[in-house]
Order: structure tokens, then sequence, then C-alpha cells
């Protein structure tokens, strides 16, 4: 068996006394590829950010890497694309490099922070994996949506980190870029046995890379293998045999089909 | 007379050392503050700066030594305001800043009313600094300056992106207390350069020029340093050949380098 990268242990969590997660217990293991889906307001950018600390639990457990979320402090295992991308400042006066930097912080110790002759490559090489080396020294406001994507994604994976969580990241980029990128996760996953976390409304198109599926609607309606969701007759009457079929035949259909989008 | 003649006055050479020094802090600070929009930040430590010079002057000791206890207790009162009371950063500057005024006036009229000392401290006046007063800057000066070096990478995190920076395992919230800190011990320090009054300009102008033209995040702060300090020596310079008042020439000069860089950008075409 396989170490726990992350454990959760009756979360649940209330905003205004309206409940938006009850009752999430589940195990993701190292080398897994987690598809997070879930309609709008299911509690998929909650449960998120809780795991990273960013907002405070009162009921429940949470553990990374086997060590309780309070006490944890090897943030440099951990890469995060959040969601909130366009809000960022367009005149904020970083160039693309500086930025991608930003992701190696965690990796430093005691006081001297400084960006070394090892931390160029490793920048760098994010950045040749993600084609935006020849913007290196663009600011970050006169990047496309899609460009400054990948300078965030680039930020996320520059430290190497053992779990990666990507919350929506391919929704700024073209179809071209995105095929790339879903490429580039499931090799970072197969190779670098990067544990993902993947939020996403692509559920046609998760399937083909992701080897477990969490659908989320306040609490786990399922968490378990593409397979399993695909055999289960308790999901077919969930989801209606259509919707099923969609998702476990791993096709982009879905952005099309109405019953789906009154689904999400 | 001849400007190089102006560095051979004892005065003169103080007033350029702490004066640079003092720029160089505020302005490298400023872009940190203006990004994170506590641009008025200044302005509101400066308003308690006026009430803690009142009450130096009623009880007779030197103003550094109310004035940085009380300004430095001030600026994490603002950020324990927006953090603990549902208030945005202007709201939670405007009350300390009013409590600042509010207090000075009364403590101003109990000593018996508004003196020149107390005017002296609105406006500045960089050319009256004396050898304890520059030893004491000077050092405050170099402590500011380290502090943003120790923790420059972090100080750029959180600005970009406070919530990211945390999941770097940066505490933000100590990151947070170190800038305010930071510019609350340099909002202490600029009232002898341009005065209470004038304060937040030196904070803001340097960066904002700098932010016109840079690229990059050290870049731009590199240039807002090199703006406040030109700002500053041509300011001194020119208020000294022409006997006007330093403080508000070295804003001028601000402003005019401000309308170049912003003029520069337009023509050059970079949005």
């Amino acid at each position: 068996m396989t170490v726990p990268v992350l454990a959760i242990r009756n979360l649940s969590f209330s905003y205004n006394a309206s409940p938006v997660l009850t009752d999430i217990s589940l195990t993701v293991r190292a080398g897994d590829y987690v598809g997070l889906v879930g309609p709008n307001g299911s509690g998929k950018s909650t449960l998120i950010r809780a795991i990273l600390g960013l907002t405070p639990l009162r009921t429940g457990e949470i553990s990374l890497f086997e060590e309780p979320l309070t006490a944890f402090r090897d943030w440099h295992k951990i890469g995060y694309l959040p969601q909130r991308i366009g809000q960022v400042n367009p005149h904020f006066p970083a160039c693309a490099e500086e930025i991608v930097a930003l992701g190696l912080l965690s990796l430093k110790k005691g006081f001297s922070k400084r960006v070394g002759e090892e931390d160029r490559s490793r920048i760098n090489d994010a950045m040749e994996l993600l084609g935006i080396a020849d913007l290196r020294k663009k600011p970050i406001g006169e990047l496309s949506g899609g460009q400054q994507q990948r300078v965030y994604i680039a930020r996320a994976i520059v430290n190497q980190p053992s779990l990666l969580i990507l919350d929506e990241p391919t929704t700024a980029l073209d179809p071209e870029t995105r095929e790339r990128f879903y490429t580039l996760v499931g090799d970072l996953n197969r190779s670098g046995n990067m544990s993902v976390i993947f939020v996403t409304h692509d559920i046609g198109t998760i399937g083909r890379y992701a080897n477990r599926l969490l659908y989320l609607d306040k609490k786990i309606i399922f968490f378990g293998g593409f397979d399993d969701f695909c055999r289960s007759s308790e999901m077919a009457a969930y989801f209606g045999n259509y919707s099923q079929h969609i998702i476990c035949h791993r096709h982009d259909h879905d952005a099309q089909d109405p019953e789906l989008h009154g689904r999400r | 007379m001849d400007v190089v003649d102006l560095l051979t006055y004892g005065f003169m050479q103080r007033a350029f050392i702490a004066g640079c020094l003092i720029a160089g802090a505020c302005s490298i600070l400023g872009v940190f503050l203006l990004l994170r929009r506590l641009s008025l930040i200044g302005d509101g430590l400066a308003h308690v700066t006026f009430g803690s010079v009142a009450l130096a002057l009623l009880l007779h000791t030197h103003t550094l030594l109310v004035s940085i206890p009380v300004v430095l207790l001030s600026s994490v009162g603002i950020f324990k305001l927006t953090q603990r009371s549902r208030l945005y950063g202007d709201a939670a500057i405007g009350i300390v800043s009013s409590l600042g005024i509010a207090g000075g006036v009364l403590i101003a009229s109990i000593s018996g009313g508004f003196n020149v000392d107390l005017f002296s401290y609105l406006f500045g006046n960089i050319l009256s600094v004396s050898e304890n007063e520059l030893i004491i800057s000077g050092a405050l000066c170099v402590l500011v300056l380290a502090g943003i070096v120790l923790f420059f990478q972090e100080l750029f995190a959180v600005t970009f992106d406070e919530e990211t920076a945390r999941t770097s395992g940066i505490d933000a919230d100590t990151i947070n207390i170190v800038l305010v800190l930071l510019t609350a011990l340099t909002v202490v320090l600029a009232m002898k350069v341009v005065g209470i009054m004038l304060i937040s300009a030196l904070l803001i102008l340097p960066a904002a020029t700098a932010l016109q033209i840079s690229s990059g995040f050290r870049s731009a702060v590199m240039l807002s340093a090199a703006f406040g300090v030109v700002s500053v020596v041509a300011g001194i310079t020119v208020s000294f050949l022409c006997n006007i008042p330093s403080g508000a020439t070295i804003v001028i000069v601000n402003l005019v380098l401000f309308g170049v860089a912003a003029g520069a950008r337009i023509l050059w075409g970079r949005s």
C-alpha cells in the first residue's frame, strides 16, 4: 500500500449556517490522479482551500503526508494553482520569470531566499515545459490570458511538488494548449510520480487522464476508479445513463449536452 | 554660488546623507504599499506622527522618542483593525489618522496652542538635521533597508498574491506586520525631510513613477529608490539655491519625474 499524501476525516464546513461540505472523508495516495468534479457551488473550491489551510477548520481533520495540517511545514511538497487568476492586477510590475521563481520560495529555508544558479535552471525547465521560455522577461500584464495561465502553472510545478493541486486550470486555455496541458500533467503524474488533484468541469476529458473520480455535491457523491463509477448502477440512477456515458466514454461532447449542463 | 560649494557646508552634507537614506527607504516601501493598495497608510501614519509630535513638545522630550513607539503601535492598530473588525484598509487608515490629528490638536491646545515648533514639523526642514539626528535616522534607515532586503522575496510573494504565498509556507501575517512596522519607522524619519503634510508624497510618487516604466519587480524597486534619491538631491539643491522650502521642492521634483515617466510611457506605447 502506498503512503497517503492526503487524508481527510469527517470534514464538514458551513458558511453562515448553510452547509457547504458535509462529512467528507477520503484518502489520496501517492501516484493518484484525482479528477474533482461537481456543479457550481458544490464545495470544490472550499475543499481545496481547506486542504491548503486557507480556510480554518471547525469540524474534521486533514493531514498532508501523514502530518496534521496544523503541524504541516513541508509546503515545498505542494504545488497549487488557484482558480481566480483573472484577478491579478494587470499593472503588477513583475516579469514572467519572477512569478515562476515565487514557486521556489517554499524550498528555501532560513534567511537566504535569493534566486541562485540552480534555481534559474529549474525556472527555465518549468518554462520550457510549458512552452513559455521566450516570455521570460515579459511583464505579466502584457501576456494573454492563456500565457498568464501557463506562467502560473509553471510556478505551481517549478518546485517539483509531490502533490499538485489545480483549481480549474484549463479555463483560459485554447483547445490545443489545453490538450498539451492535460498530457503534461498526465506525464508528471506517471513519470514524476506526482499525485494530482485536478478540479475541472471538463468531465468528458478528465477521465482520459485521471485514474480516480471524486464527484462532489456538498457531500461525496462518488469517489473511486472510473471503471467502478461506470459499472455502478447507483451512479447510473443518480446521473442518468447518458451523463454517466459521457463521463465514462471520456469524450468531449459534454459542452453541448443540455442535460448535463443542468446537472452542473 | 557654485553647486559644488554646497557640499562644503556641514548642514548640507548631513541633509544629503539623511535625505538620500530616508528617500531610499520610503520609495522602496512605497512600491509594496502601492501594489497592496495601502498607499494612504503613509498619510494616516503621518497624521499620527502629528499627534505624537504634539505630545513630545508637551513633555519636552525628543520627538523621535515619542513618535517612534506611538507610530509603530498605530501601524499595528491599523493592521489589526482591518483584520478583526470587517473594515477595509482605507477605513481603518481613516480612523487611526483622524485619531492622530484630534489627539494632536487637543494636546497642542493644552500645551499652549500651536507654536513655531509644531509648524516646522508639519512642513519639515531637512537642512536643520543635527549630527545626532543624522546618526539616529541613518541607523534606523539601515535597519529598514536591511529588513526589506532580508524579507524581499516574502514581501514580493505576499504583495503579488497573499493566498498563494501562504501555500508556499510563507507566514503572511508576520510579513504584513513587518511591512507596516517598517513603514511606520520610515514615516517618522520622513517627517524631517518633507514634513508631516507631504510624507505620503515621498512614499507614493517615486513608486508610481517607477511603475510607469519598469518591466519587472526588481527593476521597479531599484527605479523607485533611484527616483526617490534623485528627487531629494535635486530638491535640496534647488531649494537652497532659490531659497524656497525644501520639502515642497522635493515633492514638486517628484511630480515632474512622474510626469516625464508617464509621458514617456504614453509616447513609447507601453500599455
